[in-house]
C-alpha cells in the first residue's frame, strides 16, 4: 500500500515571452523559494529534488547540473525528468514515488522551460527518426493538426467551436496575473488569426512561453504539521502508446493514452459521473481542439459531446464543468512547466485560491492532465480530503 | 526463417539549431566590466560571505540570493590544470592548449580558463597567475586571452 | 521600468550544428534496398497480431514478437487513403539539414492497400481545398537511376480518382 502524499507548498514565476533579465538558474530559483515560502520551510528541510526540463529547448543537455545549484538538488538525491509535454506531471509523479514508498517525507519538485533561448519547432521535430519521420512531423502542430482534422470528420465539430474555446481560455488567462498570454480575444479575432497548419491557426495553438512551477510534497504525517490546506494526491495514472502506428489514434479502432488513462482513474476510484464527482479539471490543452476532443478522450464526456458542451458555455471558467480556468496550456505554455502547472492551479482550485479565476463550485476534487508528444498521457486526481 | 540481409542503410544528417541564451542581470554586469574596464568580478553573499566567481545570484553555500558584485585584482593561484592534445568541432581554439582552474584572490571558488605565455611543462599549481586581455572586447569569457604566470 | 530598459544585456548567441550517421538497422536497410533496386514499398506481418506495418518494424510494440522473418514481407500500395492530414503554411527551421521548410507543405497520415498501420508521406496537392478524408493517392516512384535508397525515392502522393 502507498503511502499517502500532498501538496503542501505551491510557487510559481509569472509567464511570459521574453525574459533577458533572468538565467535559467535565476527562473527556477524564483519558483523554488516562493513554493518554500508557501509551506513556511527552508531548502534544508528538502529530502530530495526532481527537476523537469526538456533537454535541448535551450540549447542544454543535462541541465539539471548545470543548474542545481539553483534548484538546491546539489547534495541531494532526486531525479530529472525530460519527457516531452508531460515532464510536469512526471516531476511531480517522481516525488509522489519517493514520498509513497515511505523513504521519503519531503520532496521538492520542479519544472521550467525558458522558450525564448531555441526554437522549439526544430527541437521537437527531432523525437521523430531521422531518416523517415523527422522530414514529415514539422514539430508538434503537425501531429496536433492531423488529429484535428480527424476529430471534425468524425464528431461533426467545427473550426467555429475550436475559436470559442480559445476565446474562453483568453477571458480565464485575463484573471490569472500569471499567466502568458493574457489579452482577451473575442470568436472572431480566434478565426481571423493567420493560418499556420490547417485547421490550426496561430491562435488556436499555444504560445512559446517562459517560467517555472515549483511545489513542496509531504507524507500524510508531515503533511498535517506543516500545511492547514494539503491538497491529496490521491490517484493518477500513466500510459504510454506506440511510436508511430497509433498516433494519437488515427485509424477505425481509436485506441488512445487518454482513454486508457481516463477508464483507469476513474474504475480504481469508483468515479461514474466525472463531471459531478470532479469539479474542474485542468486539462494540458496544447490545441484549441483538444478541450472538446480530449474531454471525451479521457472518458470524461461522451463520444461527440465534447465539442456541444463547448457550444452551450458548460466548459467556461462561470460554467458547469470548467476546463482550463487558469487558461491552460492554450494560454501559457513553457514546457517543462507546463503539465506542473497544470497540478500546481488544480491543487490552487482546491484549496480555494485561485484569486480572481477561482471556480464559483466549491471544488472537493480536481482532475489534471499532462500530455506528451513522446506519446503518453499522465491523468492524476487531486482531493481536499484523504478518501 | 528466412532472415533480412545484415546490411543496415546509413543516413547522414545534422542536428542544426539557433540559440540565444541570456545570462541575466548580473552576469551582464560581470561581462560588462571585463569588457570597458578589464576587470573581473565576484558576487558576494550577503548573509554568509562567500564569494564565487564566475558570479551566481544564488550562494552555493547558504542558498541566499546574491545581488552584490564586488571587484577583484584578478590575479590568482592556479588550483589544477591540464593540456588539451585532442581536436573536436566544439572546441573554441585549436590544440594544444593548456587549460587551468584559477582560484582569485579575493574568491572563495575556481573559474576555469586557459594558461598561456608558459611553456608547457613548466606549468605547476600553486603558480601565481595575472589575465591577459584582449584589445578588442565584446563582453564574452574571451575577452580575457587567458592568464599567465605573474613576472 | 525606464531604468530596466536602459540596462544592457549580455546575450550568447550560437548556432549547435551537431553532424550524426543513423544507421537505420537491418529492418529498414531491407525496406530502402527494395525501394531503391525494384521500385516496391514493402510491409511486413507481425506473426503474432496480424498487424502489417509499412514502414516494417522489427519488434511489434504490441506483444513484442520479433518480425524479421523475410518470408512475412508483402508488398503494399503503391495505391492508398488518406486517413487525416495537416498543411503548414508557415515556414519553420528544419534541423535535419538546416534549411526553411518550402511551403506549403502537405503531409498525409496515408494507410496504403494493404498494410494496417500507417505512415507519413508528402502529399502532391497544395490546395488545402482539394485534400479531403478518404481521398486516394498513389505513391510516384523516383526513376531507378535517381533512388538513393532513403524515404526520398518516394517522390510524394499524387491525388487520384478511383
Amino acid at each position: 500500500m502507498a503511502n499517502r502524499v500532498a501538496i503542501v507548498g505551491i510557487g510559481q514565476t509569472t509567464h511570459s515571452g521574453r525574459r533577458p533579465y533572468v538565467n535559467d538558474g535565476e527562473l527556477i530559483y524564483d519558483a523554488v523559494t516562493k513554493a518554500l515560502e508557501d509551506a513556511g520551510l527552508t531548502i534544508n528541510d528538502m529530502e530530495a529534488v526532481m527537476a523537469g526540463n526538456m533537454d535541448f529547448f535551450e540549447g542544454h543537455h543535462l541541465n539539471d547540473a548545470m543548474l542545481n545549484l539553483y534548484s538546491g538538488a546539489a547534495g541531494r538525491p532526486g531525479f530529472k525528468m525530460n519527457t516531452g509535454g508531460t515532464v510536469g506531471t512526471m516531476t511531480a509523479i517522481q516525488g509522489w514515488y519517493h514520498i509513497a514508498s515511505g523513504l521519503y517525507d519531503i520532496c521538492l519538485v520542479i519544472g521550467w522551460e525558458k522558450h525564448d533561448e531555441g526554437l522549439v519547432t526544430p527541437a521537437i521535430s527531432t523525437i521523430t527518426d531521422p531518416a523517415v519521420d523527422r522530414h514529415f512531423l514539422v514539430g508538434a502542430i503537425g501531429g496536433l493538426a492531423t488529429v484535428s482534422v480527424a476529430y471534425m470528420q468524425r464528431s461533426g465539430c467545427k473550426l467555429e467551436h475550436a475559436a470559442m474555446v480559445r476565446a474562453n481560455s483568453s477571458q480565464a488567462a485575463h484573471r490569472n496575473p500569471n499567466a502568458h498570454m493574457r489579452e482577451i480575444y473575442s470568436v472572431e479575432d480566434v478565426m481571423s488569426a493567420r493560418m499556420v497548419m490547417y485547421p490550426l491557426n496561430l491562435l488556436m495553438c499555444c504560445p512559446t512561453s517562459l517560467g517555472a512551477t515549483a511545489m513542496v510534497l509531504a507524507s500524510e504525517s508531515k503533511a498535517k504539521k506543516i500545511c492547514k490546506k494539503p491538497v491529496w494526491m490521491k490517484d493518477h495514472v500513466t500510459v504510454h502508446v506506440e511510436y508511430g502506428g497509433a498516433q494519437f489514434g488515427i485509424g477505425e479502432k481509436r485506441w488512445t493514452s487518454h482513454m486508457e488513462a481516463g477508464a483507469k482513474l476513474f474504475k480504481r476510484n469508483h468515479i461514474t459521473k466525472p463531471m459531478v464527482e470532479t469539479q474542474v479539471f485542468e486539462m494540458y490543452d496544447p490545441f484549441a481542439f483538444a478541450i472538446p476532443m480530449w474531454l471525451e478522450d479521457f472518458l470524461v464526456c461522451e463520444p461527440n459531446e465534447g465539442w456541444k458542451l463547448v457550444e452551450k458555455g458548460a466548459l467556461k471558467l462561470e460554467g458547469e464543468y470548467p476546463v482550463s480556468p487558469s487558461g491552460g496550456v492554450l494560454c501559457t505554455n513553457s514546457i517543462g512547466d507546463s503539465a506542473i502547472l497544470r497540478i500546481a492551479e488544480a491543487a490552487l482550485q482546491v484549496r480555494g485560491d485561485g484569486g480572481e479565476h477561482q471556480v464559483t463550485r466549491e471544488v472537493k476534487q480536481a482532475l489534471a492532465s499532462g500530455f506528451g508528444g513522446s506519446y503518453w498521457s499522465d491523468l492524476l486526481l487531486l482531493s481536499k480530503t484523504m478518501d | 526463417m528466412e532472415a533480412v540481409k545484415k546490411e543496415p542503410v546509413i543516413f547522414e544528417g545534422f542536428i542544426i539549431m539557433p540559440y540565444k541564451y541570456s545570462v541575466g542581470s548580473m552576469a551582464s554586469k560581470f561581462f560588462i566590466k571585463i569588457r570597458d574596464s578589464k576587470v573581473i568580478s565576484g558576487a558576494k553573499c550577503p548573509k554568509c560571505g562567500f564569494v564565487n566567481v564566475p558570479p551566481r545570484s544564488v550562494c552555493p553555500k547558504c542558498f541566499s540570493k546574491v545581488e552584490e558584485l564586488i571587484d577583484l585584482s584578478g590575479k590568482g593561484t592556479l588550483e589544477t590544470f591540464t593540456i588539451v592534445n585532442y581536436e573536436s568541432s566544439v572546441q573554441a581554439i585549436k590544440p594544444p592548449y593548456a587549460i587551468g582552474v584559477i582560484k582569485l584572490d579575493g574568491a572563495d571558488t575556481g573559474m576555469t580558463h586557459f594558461i598561456g605565455d608558459v611553456d608547457a611543462k613548466s606549468i605547476k599549481s600553486g603558480m601565481k597567475l595575472e589575465p591577459v586581455f584582449k584589445d578588442k572586447r565584446e563582453a564574452t569569457i574571451f575577452d580575457i586571452e587567458y592568464f599567465r604566470p605573474v613576472k | 521600468m525606464k531604468q530596466r530598459a536602459q540596462e544592457e544585456l549580455i546575450y550568447i548567441n550560437k548556432t549547435a550544428k551537431i553532424p550524426y550517421k543513423w544507421r537505420t538497422g537491418e529492418v529498414w536497410g531491407e525496406f530502402f534496398r527494395e525501394l531503391k533496386e525494384n521500385g516496391i514499398i514493402y510491409a511486413n506481418e507481425c506473426p503474432t497480431c496480424g498487424r502489417q506495418f509499412c514502414l516494417p518494424k522489427a519488434v511489434c510494440t504490441r506483444d513484442h514478437t520479433v518480425c524479421t522473418d523475410r518470408s512475412k514481407w508483402i508488398p503494399v500500395g503503391p495505391k492508398g487513403t488518406v486517413v487525416s492530414y495537416f498543411m503548414a503554411e508557415q515556414s519553420f527551421l528544419l534541423p535535419t539539414t538546416g534549411e526553411m521548410l518550402k511551403i506549403p507543405f502537405a503531409v498525409g497520415i496515408i494507410l496504403l492497400d494493404g498494410a494496417t498501420v500507417i505512415m507519413q508521406h508528402q502529399l502532391e496537392e497544395t490546395d488545402e481545398s482539394k485534400i479531403k478524408i478518404f481521398m486516394r493517392v498513389e505513391a510516384v516512384i523516383r526513376p531507378k537511376a535517381e533512388r538513393k535508397g532513403n524515404i526520398f525515392d518516394i517522390v510524394h502522393f499524387k491525388t487520384i480518382t478511383e
